[in-house]
């Protein structure tokens, strides 16, 4: 790791400031991504903006029928959260699904979502559910906010400040952990709410979180999972490497939207955990 | 020879670590947290290639980045221009079966050409850590890449590019035989032919390597703390390097984190030793993990297996051909590969085998032993054969078995082959069948039976594994104790063997508290430091328990007999009037005359009774050499569930029955047991260092390189057989290694069983991909 300046910022207004003054300085958020990056040698900023000293980044909240979760939120406060579990419990499984528990207690909301690492589990949250990225200049939709592998439509000093969550009427996340990061090889967030059907997929795709819209077609005509087509992307859109090749993610994705779907519709799950076999999700 | 059978008090116990309260609290002391005065840090440049000429490197920018001291380079520095030492394992006389083993020299840094990924060109040493790794940054070398080899196969092609110039690419070979196999295959119902693949992996402790080399230039010696597993054998390399005897050489290894067989003599070993004598000041090398994963790896087999078998499911003979891939240089001989030999038939009568293995080096990072070394190889090839022929048959697994099996009344029994020590092998007792049945009962073999059946008709996937292990350790050619007795009583026991987490201080405390019949809380166990005690060979091979436990009996025991002559001479009375009993030795007829031990430990100081009994102080020290190893076993069962969309293994449930001999501490016995098993499972479901074909490590950090965590560890049920070997006094086997060995062969059995249909698994491990497949292709 090469030397660099540290800031911590008071509020919002002073990290964007020290962001826009100092070249090549990055926000720091949980630093889950950032400082194992800084560590490699993967990037090496000439100052990290520190946001966790702004109190009012953090919280969540219930406000006009939205779930708002402030961006230094972190994953644990987010599962944890008797808010979210009420209102949005398939967002609190989702957090407490990250990761580690070390990761979940440092690892934040906005952090996670500005990253946009292609197999991160709250890209497909916000784009499942549609919902609205809140930053210090102005509010963008989800399916706007995401523009690719690890790139999203935030501009230089641009800080997340909270994301702003619909309630569906019912949600589930289905995830198929990597054995050894515990990143998404392939995850599935589904929401059916009164006017439309999302379904997001998080680790499967080239070029990051997709919706995928046949899925959402057929769901949205009839939600059961036995409707859902068995491949609904080309396989040249999917990823391969080490872990799971195209054909086995796009097998996948089939598997865990029925999965999701009958989630949503309540069923027991006929998967449960089982020792040794997390290796399991 | 087992000389005193009596109902055992402290041996055997599971009492309470002695090192878990300073573990626990973060009182250890590792070598990362030695730091001594004006010391420098080392840092290693290597190869990015797998295969590469080095045409030039240039050090002058690496030399300006402030506070590098120097940089090394081929030629700059006459000790380092040497390659490491070859490594034998200790005991090891002459490989049986070997007829051809090359060396190729390892030198400290690469010569000429780099031949892995990862390979030291050239070390920077600096003021700090960060000025070492700017300073590494900043060499630059100038590569030609050659044509990579990245597999044994690749190897073993006519034409392949050699790894090492002066020698081709196979650089070992083995052969034996027992029985007319011919003939075997001639009487054979049919004959069964597949290759059968453990992967390439790696040992993985919680603490990576590292060195601390301090060269005291006013007494002209050298003292050390290292990670070593082996501390005598840096020494002796560091003494031979420095041109010094090796008493000037002093190694410490305080707690270390775990070493699994992957911790010996690396490059920077050396390096540290003579840029501390050369620059007159302590330096410090710490492995990171990204260097860790690119050290030493182990496995990587391949086994051509034919079988002749008879229909009602025994077998007749085994035509076995190894293949095995050591990366780029092989320090250990052939060890791995002949243990493989030596344990493959397990539990099982196979009238004919042959066995032929071949050793190819690639472009790939070095082999080591990993615990287990050979021997879960061997598991997966019978267990993975007896499966076969089951399927073949139609008869249950567990049958099959049965009918193979080596019944109890034909212990101790001997096979025909040869251990690598030379001696001829002989199973010393046991009872694999009991052992065989009694784990069918603990995990309900009947019982899933039934339910495999009923869960088949919603769909569901259940199957049960078997494997049987045998492992033979305790390997010579010996260690040393030396037991003390101070003036207030208390006991100190001395090993020349360290510890990485096997609990020394523990169990050799309680093997000196039943013979010495002293308190274990008065015992303090002293190791890890090569000042302590002139010879040791190192804690591996499951070899510890059964030599130094031994040594230290034997010194309690010639301890009691020089207490019984001192206090004979001070009462005035025979020795065979003297008894001893609560730390007091007394007259047997008048118990109120008597010394305790402590005043004993007084007197022994200055008393002339003890020129004959090796001079002063109440003191021994003994030796215990073994006549060859002895042989521990286990039986392995696991009943999983498959998830069809997923390919994801779940551990329905799972049962171990093992039998080490006397265990020295039943719990730390479990503890060993218990870890074996989870890097097992590891190494069944998911673990595997995996190369692209330019020798590039794609498994490089744990994002890519999946080890079971504590959530992901099932239950075990454990049933212990104590049955004392008579190849010791103590009767203890050897129980650090069996743990991994039998868990792939075992889920390979039982996913194999859940799936179905006639799917042949032949390679590990099984990751979720790879049982998708197998589903795929079942179909």
């Amino acid at each position: 790791m090469k030397p660099f300046q540290y800031r911590l910022a008071k509020s919002v207004p002073e990290a964007v400031a020290a962001l826009a003054q100092i070249a090549e300085a990055r926000p720091l958020a949980g630093g889950m991504t950032l400082i194992p990056a800084l560590k490699h040698g993967l990037a090496a900023p000439a100052a990290l903006v520190d946001l966790g000293g702004i109190a009012s980044l953090r919280g969540v909240s219930f406000e006009n029928g939205e779930l708002v979760v402030g961006a230094m939120t972190t994953h644990a406060a987010v599962a944890g959260s008797p808010i979210v579990n009420e209102r949005l419990p398939a967002l609190g499984r989702l957090a407490g699904g990250i990761g580690d528990p070390q990761v979940r207690h440092r690892g934040t909301l906005g952090g996670s979502v500005a990253n946009n690492d292609p197999a991160a589990d709250y890209p497909a949250g916000c784009l499942g559910l549609g919902a609205t990225i809140v930053t210090n200049l102005r509010t963008v939709s989800a399916d706007e906010f995401f523009t690719g592998f690890f790139s999203t439509a935030l501009a230089p000093a641009e800080v997340i400040t909270s994301i702003r969550f619909p309630v569906p009427m019912r949600a589930a996340y289905v995830k198929f952990a990597n054995q050894a990061s515990r990143y998404a090889t392939v995850g599935v967030f589904i929401s059916q709410s009164a006017n439309a059907v999302r379904v997001a997929v998080t680790g499967a795709g080239r070029s990051g979180v997709f919706r995928a819209g046949e899925m959402e077609q057929a769901l949205a005509k009839d939600f059961r999972p036995e409707t859902l087509p068995a491949h609904c992307v080309a396989l040249d859109d999917l990823n391969t490497d080490l872990h799971a090749s195209a054909e086995y993610r796009s097998h996948l994705i089939n598997v865990l939207a029925r999965r999701a779907v009958e989630a949503c519709m309540g069923a027991p799950s006929r998967h449960p955990v089982r020792h040794g076999g997390a290796y399991a999700f | 020879m087992r000389s005193e059978m009596k109902a055992l008090k402290v041996l055997g116990q599971p009492l309470r670590r002695k090192e878990d309260l300073r573990l626990l609290t973060g009182a250890g002391r590792f070598v990362d947290d030695v730091k001594l005065e004006s010391m420098l840090y080392l840092a290693t440049v290597r190869s990015p290639y797998a295969h590469a000429r080095i045409l030039a490197i240039d050090k002058s920018e690496a030399l300006a980045v402030a506070g590098v001291v120097d940089v090394i380079v081929p030629g700059d520095c006459p000790e380092l221009d040497r390659p490491l030492p070859e490594v034998l394992e200790p005991g090891t006389l002459s490989n049986p079966y070997c007829d051809l083993h090359l060396t190729n020299p390892h030198h400290v840094l690469a010569r000429g050409k780099a031949t892995f990924q990862g390979e030291p060109v050239a070390m920077v040493v600096a003021e700090s850590k960060l000025a070492a790794a700017l300073g590494a940054e900043a060499v630059h070398v100038e590569y030609e890449e050659l044509p990579a080899v990245h597999s044994a196969e690749d190897a073993m092609r006519p034409g392949a590019p050699r790894v090492h110039d002066a020698n081709p690419n196979i650089i070992g070979h083995l052969k034996t035989a027992i029985g007319d196999l011919d003939a075997a295959f001639r009487k054979a119902d049919f004959v069964i032919e597949e290759r059968l693949a453990i992967q390439r992996l790696a040992s993985m402790p919680i603490e990576g390597r590292g060195i601390v080399a301090s060269w005291d230039a006013r007494r002209e010696e050298m003292t050390v703390w290292s990670t070593d597993q082996v501390p005598y054998r840096l020494r002796d390399a560091l003494a031979r390097m420095l041109d010094i005897h090796y008493d000037r050489v002093r190694i410490i290894s305080g707690d270390v984190g775990g070493a699994f067989g992957g911790k010996g003599l690396i490059a920077e070993d050396l390096a540290a030793a003579a840029l501390s004598r050369r620059l007159h000041r302590p330096v410090k090398w710490i492995e990171s993990r990204s260097e860790n994963f690119v050290s030493a790896h182990a496995r990587d087999q391949y086994h051509d297996v034919r079988v002749a078998a008879r229909n009602d499911g025994t077998l007749l003979g085994i035509d076995l051909k190894i293949v095995k891939d050591v990366g780029a240089y092989n320090h250990y001989e052939m060890v791995q590969t002949t243990n493989t030999v030596n344990h493959v038939l397990s539990h099982y009568k196979v009238p004919a085998f042959r066995a032929e293995g071949w050793c190819v080096v690639t472009n790939k990072v070095q082999m080591r032993p990993t615990r287990g070394a050979g021997r879960p190889e061997a598991s997966f090839v019978m267990d993975r054969v007896l499966d076969f022929v089951a399927a073949r048959t139609g008869i249950d697994p567990l049958e099959v078995r049965l009918r193979n099996i080596i019944p109890a009344e034909e212990m101790p029994y001997s096979n025909g082959l040869t251990y690598r020590d030379n001696v001829a092998i002989s199973y010393d007792g046991g009872d694999y069948p009991r052992m065989l049945r009694l784990a069918a009962e603990r995990l309900g073999y009947a019982d899933w039976r039934k339910r495999q059946a009923d869960a088949r008709k919603d769909g569901r996937l259940i199957g049960i594994g078997i494997s049987s292990s045998l492992e033979a350790g305790g390997v010579g050619p010996c260690e040393g104790a030396r037991i003390t007795i101070d003036d207030k009583g208390r006991v100190s026991v001395y090993l020349g063997v360290n510890s990485h987490g096997q609990s020394h201080e523990t169990t050799f405390a309680q093997v000196c508290a039943e013979y010495l019949e002293v308190p274990y809380e008065s015992v303090r166990v002293v190791a890890g430091d090569t000042a302590l005690m002139r010879y040791g060979y190192g804690t591996g091979a499951s070899r510890v328990g059964v030599n130094a436990g031994n040594a230290v009996m034997l010194a309690a025991l010639a301890l009691k007999q020089k207490i019984r002559a001192l206090a004979a001479h001070v009462l005035g009375v025979g020795e065979d009037d003297v008894r001893l009993e609560a730390q007091r030795a007394f007259v047997a007829s008048d118990p109120d005359r008597g010394r305790t031990f402590a005043q004993l430990a007084q007197a022994a100081r200055a008393n002339k009774r003890m020129i004959d009994l090796g001079g002063p102080g109440l003191t021994a020290t003994e030796f215990f050499y073994p006549e060859t190893v002895t042989w521990s076993s286990a039986v392995h069962m696991v009943a999983v569930e498959v998830d069809p969309g997923t390919g994801i293994v779940g551990v329905l449930k799972y049962a171990i029955v093992h039998d080490c001999g006397v265990p020295m501490n039943s719990a730390v016995v479990d503890g060993q047991l218990q870890g074996g098993t989870v890097q097992g499972i590891g190494a069944a479901l998911g673990e595997e260092m995996v190369y692209d074909v330019s020798g590039q490590l794609l498994t490089g950090s744990f994002m890519d390189y999946p080890m079971p965590r504590a959530a992901d560890v099932p239950p075990f049920e454990i049933e212990h057989l104590v049955t004392p070997t008579p190849k010791n006094p103590l009767g203890v086997r050897a129980a650090g290694e069996g743990g991994p060995v039998s868990p792939p062969a075992a889920f390979a059995g039982a996913v194999e069983d859940a799936i179905g249909k006639r799917c042949r698994i032949t390679r590990m491990p099984l990751t979720p991909q790879r049982v998708f497949e197998i589903i795929r292709d079942a179909k």
